[in-house]
């Protein structure tokens, strides 16, 4: 399996490592009990609405560690609107690939910062709870990955 | 995937993946961390093509 150099300096290095004390958003994503896991923790600018701050925890493999920070360099210094936009493909590009059969970690790392910011949202009154029906499943079924091509099992266009 | 449907929180789940695909594990494992995380989900049942020979 080859890995990049920018996800093994990721790996070994990562950025933005560790619990925040008093973040205004949080999220965690995954299960320990049957593979990874990732918080992450964002300080909020409230009148820009920018992440000014933001952390994360993994326990995970090397793609889902190095994922995590690449993903918090992203959206560092961005607004809340543009860091809805980023995605587990952004992530792979920024760190020049991963192993198709990696990919899949990936999508941890992206759910957990749309995740945190959702919650942000929600206890700020900025969103409403949406109720759970079938558009909430495929939505989550968009972020299942063949792991052999790197492609999602569920494109959106379907 | 064939068709998807919610009904009283049963999801079904008509896959397009064969039974002997080396990921077809992978898939069901990670469709199953994807939906058991919501309350509102009570069983998942997936099915998956046979193979007509």
């Amino acid at each position: 399996m080859q890995y990049s150099q920018k996800v093994i300096d990721h790996f070994m290095h990562p950025h933005n490592v560790g619990k925040m004390e008093n973040p205004d958003a949080t999220a965690t994503e995954g299960s320990p009990a049957c593979g990874d896991q990732v918080t992450m923790y964002l300080k909020i600018e409230p009148d820009k609405h920018t992440i000014e701050d933001i952390s994360f925890l993994s326990y995970g493999c090397a793609s889902n560690i190095a994922t995590a920070s690449i993903i918090t360099d992203l959206a560092k210094g961005k607004t809340l609107q543009e860091a809805k936009k980023i995605t587990w493909h952004d992530a792979v590009e920024a760190l020049d690939g991963l192993p198709p059969e990696k990919t899949h970690c990936s999508v941890l790392a992206s759910d957990t910062l749309q995740a945190a910011i959702s919650n942000y949202e929600i206890t700020h009154g900025f969103k409403e709870v949406v109720n759970f029906n079938k558009d909430t499943i495929l939505e989550e079924l968009e972020k299942v990955i063949y792991p052999q091509v790197g492609e999602d099992t569920f494109p959106s266009s379907w | 995937m064939k068709n998807i449907d919610f009904i009283d929180g049963e999801v079904l789940i008509d896959l397009d993946i064969l039974n002997f695909d080396q990921w077809h594990e992978n898939i069901l494992q990670e469709i199953r961390e994807h939906l058991e995380k919501y309350p509102e989900v009570k069983n998942i049942q997936i099915k998956n093509p046979s193979l007509r020979l």
